[in-house]
Order: structure tokens, then sequence, then C-alpha cells
């Protein structure tokens, strides 16, 4: 790694610290390599970091920390960059602190049911680590093969089997940061919080505002005993709102519960070959999981239901070869999506379960006004919707109406009820929404709670709230007015 | 809003709330909404503000105004065939008191607590802010989760007026079935096979009365034969037992079983709860129960009251002994009967964030 004259807001001595308390190669500040932090996976807003620094240890973040806060310099946490929010956008530039070689697991109890992980592990790489335990981290998150805990921690993250399992915060127990001020602290812990009040729970989902992750405590999960996988397709998308409903209505808690429309199955099917009816006009993949002794019922109870909702055929997966196939193909959707279009632009709307027969209709409908093809893939039985909009992102028209489709399509999700993240988070992206979900009074709160944690606002500034840490908010307000969409 | 001699301050909605905060601030007076109230402090009485706001059941959440008793939200959710699977210690006890209080049953060990099921909130902080978070849908990470953090904070961050949860199905059926031990080594080895049992409890509660018998308290859930062939699995887990026997032979049993065991923790011979990790159980058992003392405890998850008769208090040295222990790995010991007042042991961003939601110190 080479180190340039420094640009923008950092001095020479700023530089110089930093390299100190890192070493040389463990940071960049030429403008080519830095160009690979100018954005995550929400590529709308760029802004390239004047630094990136990756530490290997707490008491390095804290020194860089420290340094940042005497010169006066944001700082914002990167995990693997997957975020699709723009979480990890330097606003304001900056120095960028890297996470990714502090990825360690340092402990894993399974009689006690916990493991204890650097920030930079990747999601997968635990479950990885816990094969014939018996036990596993139960967030998967479709990115899980790339994603960090840390960065899981930030955004909250589910998956499709946090529908029976839960998402991040019920699975985290304790967290050690690094305090916007380079305080190291730690709380909750393997016995969770005591008489304390419950700051993990807050810390969860806080999109890097509240200092860097530099140890997390992960609750495990005993591995199901057996499982069921079904294929339930649908000649109308109404039918499948439908079956959905009836199975949540008939108190079932399936392990897995994901719809995915034409578009994707055709996606799919030219990717994987799997079998999918290319004339089905959606298919529901769900999964039961268990005690064996219960789940032929739970099974069978599943497939009376979506067949009394309309659905043309009922597949249970015979081999643990299909399973992982149709797996495979719901985990690599987005993948497939590249055989769509050329650019695609990621939602992430919630509404409550019921509303989803008329969200979906309001999409086709949004699609076919605004002239956007929009396919869908989505966590079905939490109401998480993933609308996917396809464009070109060369012309520039065509990205001006899939920013007013998105806009609209989240607007619908407040009306219903909803809201406008499941799991993605606000990051830069979700900002101009914040007011329409909360009243000035509520968001007014909130930046209260995050002067607790990050008094000065130059810990990750511009994200999540309207209001927060000034710097840098103006340059993207005048440059994308109204929401931006992550393409 | 109307107010008595007893400076019980009754309230019909949130504006009472603000109203009532907001004099507090003026007057330099405390405010709870907790019922147990001792010294100058005005208690809110939120009993009229107990309407359903919204149950749609089939999306299985509901709101509900915080006034509302546990037994009114119970019955009602029952009517579904659905639950808020959190033990109830004290059916007359209001949904925001038990959210503030966070007391945590028996079924922790298989369900988690009430910060797995708070979705949505609306609430008064001490300046009289009407603030929200959270929402009405399962899944949502907008804004800062300031619903777990109002869960347990005992009042101290604002006055909860609303409330949405995210419910579960009633199971089927729920039994539990108890098994006897003489001697510790045979306890530990059962929870340790408990930990990987083929079976899938929901209760694994521990009583260790005086040091020489242990009972263990086992809760399965499911369709009948699921349940008959999680005991039978269950029994295989039991290392040396002197005895069986069925503790809550159906549902009914089992959810009356399951509201005293979280009730414990608020009796009065409970001198203290400690957090330990589940493999350290027997151990701090012993040294409990060494010091004439019981202890009753949910197991699986860790915690255990320490219970005394004659609501003699865990001595001093027996406190040094556990702390050390628990030191070792982030346990923690709470005394709830002591001659200093039990004061919360918050850390510094906790008291920064009681200062900035409560700057003049209304809420005891
Ligand atoms: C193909 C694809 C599929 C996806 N599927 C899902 C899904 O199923 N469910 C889901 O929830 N998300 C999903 N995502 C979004 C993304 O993967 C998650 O948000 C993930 O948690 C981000 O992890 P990361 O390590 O990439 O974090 P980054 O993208 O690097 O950062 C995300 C946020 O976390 C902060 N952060 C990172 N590390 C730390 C730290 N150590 N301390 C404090 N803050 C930190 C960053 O500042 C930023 O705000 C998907 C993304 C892609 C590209």
């Amino acid at each position: 790694m080479t180190i340039s004259a420094p640009s923008g807001i950092i001095s020479d001595d700023l530089l110089c610290e930093l390299a100190q308390h890192v070493g040389t190669d463990q940071l960049l500040s030429s403008q080519d390599e830095l160009l690979v932090y100018e954005c995550d996976g929400y590529v709308v807003e760029k802004n390239v970091p004047d630094v990136v620094v990756f530490p290997q240890s707490a008491a390095e973040i804290q020194a860089v920390v420290k340094s940042c806060v005497r010169h006066g310099v944001p700082f914002v946490p990167r995990g693997a960059g997957t975020s699709l929010a723009g979480g990890c956008l330097p606003v304001g530039g900056g120095v960028m602190i890297s996470l990714t070689r502090m990825k360690q697991i340092l402990e894993i109890n399974t009689r006690d049911r916990y493991a204890v992980v650097q920030p930079g592990l990747v999601n997968l790489h635990l479950t990885r680590a816990l094969a014939g335990t018996g036990f596993h981290y139960a967030p998967d998150p479709s990115s899980q093969g790339a994603c960090t805990i840390g960065g899981n921690v930030a955004t909250n993250s589910g998956g499709p089997h946090t529908l029976k399992y839960g998402v991040t915060v019920n699975h985290v127990t304790g967290v050690e940061f690094v305090s916007p001020t380079g305080e190291l602290v730690q709380i909750g812990g393997p016995c969770g919080c005591g008489d304390d009040l419950d700051l993990p729970g807050l810390f969860v989902g806080s999109e890097g505002t509240f200092g860097i992750v530099t140890k997390i405590w992960v609750k495990l999960t005993r591995n199901p005993e057996s499982c069921r996988t079904m294929l339930a397709v649908f000649d109308s998308t109404d039918d499948t709102s439908q079956a959905i409903s009836s199975i949540i209505g008939a108190g079932i808690v399936p392990a897995a519960l994901e719809m995915m429309d034409q578009g994707i199955i055709t996606a799919l099917e030219e990717a994987f070959a799997f079998g999918f009816p290319l004339d089905a006009a959606a298919v529901l993949l769900i999964e039961v999981d268990g005690l064996d002794v219960a789940l032929d019922q739970e099974a069978e109870t599943i497939i009376t239901l979506c067949k009394q909702s309309g659905a043309r055929e009922v597949r249970l997966s015979q081999t643990e070869e299909e399973r992982a196939l149709l797996w495979k193909c719901r985990k690599q959707a987005f993948g497939a999506i590249g055989r769509l279009a050329p650019s695609y632009c990621t939602q992430d709307g919630v509404v409550p379960r019921t509303k989803l027969p008329q969200i979906l209709k309001f999409i086709a409908d949004v699609g076919e006004r605004c002239n956007i093809r929009i396919v869908n893939v989505f966590h079905a039985g939490d109401g998480n919707l993933h609308p996917i909009l396809l464009f070109d992102e060369r012309d520039r028209e065509q990205v001006r109406r899939v920013m007013d489709a998105s806009d609209e399509i989240l607007e619908m999700c407040i009306e219903l009820g909803g809201s406008v993240t499941g799991e993605h988070g606000i990051g830069v992206e979700k900002i101009s929404f914040m007011n329409r979900l909360f009243s000035e009074q509520d968001l007014d709160v909130m930046g209260d709670v995050r002067r607790v944690f990050n008094p000065d606002g130059i810990c990750s500034p511009g994200k999540l709230l309207p209001t927060a840490g000034a710097c840098g908010m103006e340059h993207i307000q005048r440059e994308h007015p109204g929401r931006r969409a992550a393409m | 809003m109307s107010s008595n001699a007893r400076n019980t301050v009754t309230v019909k909605n949130v504006r009472d709330i603000v109203d009532a905060v907001q004099s507090a601030g003026t007057d330099a007076t405390s405010l709870t909404a907790a019922r147990r109230v001792t010294g100058n402090v005005h208690q809110l009485d939120l009993s009229s503000m107990n309407a359903v706001v919204e149950y749609p059941a089939r999306d299985m959440t509901i709101t509900v105004e915080a006034g509302m008793t546990l037994k009114t939200l119970t019955c009602l959710l029952r009517s579904e065939g659905q639950q808020l699977p959190v033990d109830v210690a004290d059916p007359e006890m209001t949904v925001g008191a038990f959210v503030a209080s966070d007391p945590a049953g028996p079924r922790q060990y298989g369900y988690g607590t009430l910060r797995d099921y708070l979705i949505g909130i609306e609430a008064v902080d001490g300046l009289g802010r009407v603030f929200h978070a959270g929402g009405r849908v399962v899944k949502n990470v907008a804004g800062y989760d300031l619903c777990r953090l109002m869960v347990g904070s005992r009042g101290s961050l604002g006055i909860l007026s609303q409330l949405t949860f995210k419910l579960k199905p009633v199971p089927e059926q729920f039994v539990i079935q108890q098994w006897q031990f003489a001697a510790e080594l045979d306890v530990a080895a059962s929870l340790d096979s408990l930990n990987k049992s083929a079976a899938r409890p929901v209760v694994i509660d521990l009583d260790s009365p005086n040091g020489s018998t242990w009972s263990l308290n086992v809760g399965v859930e499911g369709p009948p034969n699921v349940c008959e062939w999680q005991i039978g699995q269950l029994a295989c887990d039991m290392s040396n037992p002197t005895s069986t026997e069925v503790c809550a032979p159906d549902t009914t049993a089992a959810i009356t079983y399951c509201g005293s065991g979280a009730r414990r923790h608020l009796e009065a011979e409970t001198v203290a709860v400690i957090n330990s990790l589940p493999s350290q159980v027997p151990h701090v058992c012993r040294i409990v129960n060494e010091q004439g003392l019981s202890a009753t405890c949910h197991a699986g998850n860790g915690v255990i009251a320490v219970q005394s008769n004659d609501s003699k208090p865990l001595p001093d040295h027996a406190v040094d002994q556990i702390e050390s222990l628990l030191k070792d790995y982030g346990g923690h010991l709470r005394i709830t009967k002591s001659d200093a007042v039990s004061r919360r042991r918050a850390g510094v961003f906790s008291a920064g964030l009681v200062a900035a939601l409560d700057p003049h110190q209304v809420f005891v």
C-alpha cells in the first residue's frame, strides 16, 4: 500500500498519526486505491474517503478514533460493503475504518450456547465453524457468504429463516465497541445486561452511528432435527398472497416462507435449470423445521392450505440435493437478475402480511404506469418485500422513472401501515422517508439518543436521521433531490 | 385528567400523560406509573387507557393501550388461538408495567423475553414529548430501536402509552414433567444432556432448596403425540433420577406453573437474582444452599432466584464468592433485599440516556 499526499480534510499530521496507529501497510490513501471504497452495494451516491485504515485490534481503532476526534475529521466503519442503503458512504469524506482484518472467532461455547466473534467475521464462516456441533448462528441474510457480523449488527440484518428464528437483535447478547470519543465500552455479554438498560438492543440497528463494533457475543441456536421443503406453484399472485395469509393465520410458523414471481422464476430457470414452471405467476418456497415426528403433519396442513388457496401444484423436496438446489436458487436470485437487465434497484418495504395482495397489485400497476419492469423475490412470511426494478442506468430518463416508481411503492407501504425498510436500513438512501414515518418529536428523541453516544456527530455522519451530523449532507441533497434508490 | 388526595393522577389519554409530566416538571415533583409507590411521588393511574387500538389477528400483531391488564390481553388473544408467550406473574398488572419491569419466567428458555415481541411503542418522555418507535409490522429497521430500550427500563425513560406486540400461536398442548435427583453431579449431567436433547424443551427449571434434593421441571409443547415423544426422549437425558412425576398435565396447569415461576422473582422471599451461565447453575446453587438459602432457577437460561424463608439476606461473603465467580464470565448479581435501597447498576451510556430523556428527573 502506498501513502500519498493527503487530500481534502486530512492533514499531513493526521495521516502520519494514522500510519503510526495501524502501520503504513494497513492504510490506503492514493486515489486509485480509494476508488474501491467510494460506495457500497448502493451505488447511486458515491464519495471517495480520504483514507482507509485496516486496524487489527480494538486498541488500534481507539487510537484512530482519538486522532480523528482531535483533528475534527469524520470517520465511518465498513464491513464487507454489501449495504444496500449506502450505510458505508463516507459522507463528507474522512477516514473509513475497514474491519475486514478483524475476523477471528474468539470463543465458541456450545454448552452455554454463545460465541464471541470479531466484527469482520463473515456471517457464513461462523456457521461453517459450527458444523458438526449441532448448533448454528441463525440470522442468514442472502448475502451471508460475504457480509460481516459487524455489518449485520449495525443493520440488524434478517434473512429467509428469520421468520421463525428472529433477526440479528434476537441473537446478540453483548457488544464491545469503540465509542465515537475513543473509549472502549462493553454492553451486555454472555449473560445479558443484568440490571442495566438493554443497550445491546438499542445498539443493534444503529447503522454505525453509535461507534465501531469490536467484539460481539452472539447466541447459538440448536440445529433443527429435520425439515420439509416445499415449492407451491400458483397461477396468480393473488392466490399466492392468499396462501401466505392462510398459513400464517392458521398458526403455523414456517422456518421460511419466500415468494418469487414469474420474472424471477424465468431468470432462475435460465441460471440453474431447476425445473421451475415458466408459465406460473409465482411460486412459494416454504420450509418447516423442527422435530421429525411433527413435520409430516405440518407439511400436510400447508399443502392443503396452499391447494385451498388455488395452488396448481405443491412439490415436496424428496432429497437433500433437491432442497439445497432450491435454496441455492433463492439465495442467488439477485445474481440471476443480471440476466434480465443491466441495472437493478432493490427496495425493502414492509407491509402487514394481510396487505400483500394489495401491495403486489400496486407494484404491478406502478411498473406499468412508469414503464419499468419490476420483479419480486421476497420474505413473504414477514411481509418484507424486495421489488426489484430493472433498468439501464445509462438512460437518465429510465433512472428517473425508477426513482419515481420506488418512491410510490415505499409510500404505499407506509400507507398500508408498514415501513420503508425491513432489513437493509435507512442509511443515506431512505433518509428523506424518515419524517414521513416518524413525527418531528420522534426524530428529536432519536437525535437526543444519538447524541448520548455520538455527541459531535463525527461517527458516520449523514446517516439514518434527516437532521444528523450535518457535514456533507448538503452535497447529497443538491445532487439528488428527493429520495435516491439503491441500484 | 383528575387527581385525588393520595396523589393519584388518573389519565385517560396520552395528552393527559403529557400534562401530568409537564406539571410534575414544573412543580419539581416525581411521577411514576408503578403500582407500589413510596414517598412524595405522584402516581399515574393508566387503568382507563385500556383499549385495543388494533388487532389484525391474521397478521399476528396487536396494538393496545398501556393500561390494559394482562388478564384482558391474554383472554383477547386466546379467543384467536394466539399468545404473547411471556409468563404473566400478575394478571392484574398493566401491559405498560409488564414491559417496564420485564419479568421473565420459565418459558424464556423456549420463547425469549419481551424484547423479542415488542415491535412498536408510543411513550411520553420526561420533557412531555410524545414519541414513537418501531411500528406495527413484524420486521422493521427504520430508526433507532427505542422499543428494546424501554423494555425493563422501569419507568426511568418515559411513560408508555401504547404498545404493539408480535404474537405466537398457542400450541396444541403444553405439559411439564418433573424429575428428582439426590446428587448434584447427576443434576449437572442431566442439564448438560438437556442442552443437546433430541427433544426441544421450552422450559428447563431447577429447584435446589437445600443442597440435598433437586427437582428439574422440563416443559414441552406440540400436538399430543409430539409431547409424548419428547417426554420419552427427556427421560433418556436424565442421569440417575430418583423419581419422576407429571408436574403439569395440561396447558392450563403448565401456564399456571409458568405464572408462579415468573412471580417468584417478585416475592418477598427473593433476596437476590443472579444471571449466570447455564453450565454454572449447579455450582452457584451449591454456594447459595451452603448459606441455608434456597435457589429456584430457570436453569436453561442461567437465571437464579435466591430465596430465604425468613427474608435473611445473602451474607456478604457469599455475595463476594458469587460475584467473583460471575466476574470470570460476565454474569450479574442483583440484591433485591438489602438495607441499602436497591439501585440500578447503570453504565455511563444508560445514565446519559436517562439524563437525555428525563433531564428534570421527573420519573422515579
Ligand atoms: C445480494 C445481496 C443480498 C442481501 N440480502 C440481505 C438479506 O437477506 N438480509 C439483510 O438483512 N440484508 C441483506 N443484504 C444487505 C447487506 O448484506 C446487509 O445489510 C449486511 O448486514 C451488511 O453487512 P456488511 O458487512 O456488508 O456491512 P457494510 O455494508 O460494510 O456496512 C453496513 C453498515 O454497517 C456499518 N458497520 C459495518 N461494520 C461495522 C462495525 N464493525 N461497527 C459499526 N458499524 C459497522 C456500516 O457503517 C454501515 O452503516 C443483501 C445485500 C446484497 C448485496
